[in-house]
């Protein structure tokens, strides 16, 4: 598991600026956010993630595959890692992700007794944080992704050649429908450039291409990938 | 004398830890009945609505709709779909990326004004789930029936060969 026969670290590394809060006895309210960057084999991604849940809307419905629930409260901010050691690229996880339940990296059910730090454990991660935080919660979440970016090692220096600011953002411009079929009209999927900011100027077309795509039943999902991004990841996977 | 005062003290200090584990689980039964109570309520009240049906089709094809969740982006949202009904159909457009599945019953709540529409559809159609989006939708899309199979395949099959091309 924690073995690679390159004598990489293995898996994906994900570091990450998080805000929470909630409290509940079974029905409850919660609300994680978690900006970061994940690091892998082949490039890095930098990911927005949510779990947002509340009353009225809290998949604890009879039937449901995937209940989400909060016991105890806690609430704080904190900065922290997961290293995921199931995968071995961003690319690879979300695929896999999207078949079932999304989960980066708060997706685990974890225990929270966190007065400054904060550890949990599954048998897919480890996460450690550390910032202010105060409460016990015992939650078992799933996360929605809000948008990811992923690209290779060499497209994130083209990125980070245009801008002169540390961990600059990566944005999205331009978004177009790409159309597919005999007639050019079925929407197949999504484009946008890269964009990024400097000291000076905002936007800067970085000149890479992200690309989404849609599901079977018509759902986008928000998670951008270069073409070189992908067609790595793929191989990596194998 | 002092022993049968500390004794007292105990049995007092074990009353009151009784009387607080009991507050506690009645405090629990009430919240979690009366957050069922207000859920079922909420729910019934958006599946009252009248359930349409989200999705672009033209000239034989069907192509999948883009939800905003926040009003900031009203206006991008108008802007993108006039332009696509002007022909531009490589419009561009700024705001998260988002989509309301094909065939999914959306419950229609109201209308924003004349071009949005505000609507609420559930995660896989499971109404008992309590998972689901609320947002808002360019209101000349709406429709009253699914779209039909032949068209939903016709698409599923140009989408595969198109992601096979990719990968």
């Amino acid at each position: 598991m924690f073995v690679d026969e390159d004598g990489k670290w293995p898996g994906i590394t994900f570091f990450f600026y998080q805000a929470e809060l909630g409290g509940g006895l079974g029905y409850g309210l919660n609300y994680v956010r978690q900006s970061g960057m994940a690091y892998d084999d082949v490039g890095k991604t930098k990911f927005t993630v949510v779990s947002a849940i509340y009353v009225t809307n809290q998949n604890l419905g009879e039937g449901s595959s995937n209940p989400q629930l909060t016991i105890g409260a806690s609430g704080g901010i904190a900065t922290g890692f997961t290293q995921n050691w199931s995968y071995e690229t961003f690319g690879g996880y979300i695929q896999d992700a999207n078949s079932h339940e999304y989960g980066i990296p708060a997706g685990a059910p974890s225990i929270e007794a966190e007065l400054g730090i904060g550890i949990g454990i599954s048998k897919d991660n480890f996460t450690f944080t550390l910032g202010l935080q105060a409460g016990f919660k015992w939650s078992r979440l799933s996360t929605s992704v809000v948008e990811s970016i992923s690209l290779t090692d060499a497209e994130a220096d083209i990125v980070s050649d245009k801008t002169d600011v540390v961990n600059a953002k990566w944005n999205l411009g331009g978004k177009k429908n790409l159309y597919g079929g005999a007639d050019g009209k079925t929407v197949v999927g999504w484009q946008a450039n890269v964009l990024t900011n400097s000291t000076e100027e905002k936007d800067i077309n970085t000149g890479i291409t992200v690309y989404s795509g849609v599901d079977d039943k018509g759902e986008s999902n928000n998670i951008w990938m270069s073409n070189d991004y992908k067609t790595e990841s793929k191989k990596a996977e194998e | 004398m002092i022993i049968k005062q500390s004794q007292k003290k105990r049995k007092n200090n074990k009353n009151k830890l009784i009387y607080y584990v009991l507050l506690f689980f009645v405090v629990a039964i009430l919240w979690n009945l009366g957050a069922d109570y207000y859920a079922h309520k909420f729910h019934e009240d958006i599946q009252s609505h009248k359930k349409v049906f989200v999705y672009e089709q033209n000239e034989g094809v069907i192509n999948p709709v883009l939800v905003i969740t926040d009003l900031d982006y009203k206006d991008s949202l108008i802007s993108y779909y006039k332009k696509k009904e002007k022909g531009m159909s490589d419009s561009e457009f700024y705001f998260p990326l988002k989509t309301v599945p094909f065939s999914v019953p959306c419950y229609l709540l109201g209308y924003k004004d004349s071009l949005l529409a505000e609507i609420v559809y559930y995660a896989n159609n499971d109404l008992k789930s309590h998972n689901y989006v609320r947002g808002y939708v360019y209101s000349k899309i709406i429709k009253n029936n699914p779209p039909p199979d032949s068209l939903l395949e016709k698409r599923l099959k140009i989408q595969r060969e198109e992601n096979a091309k990719r990968e």
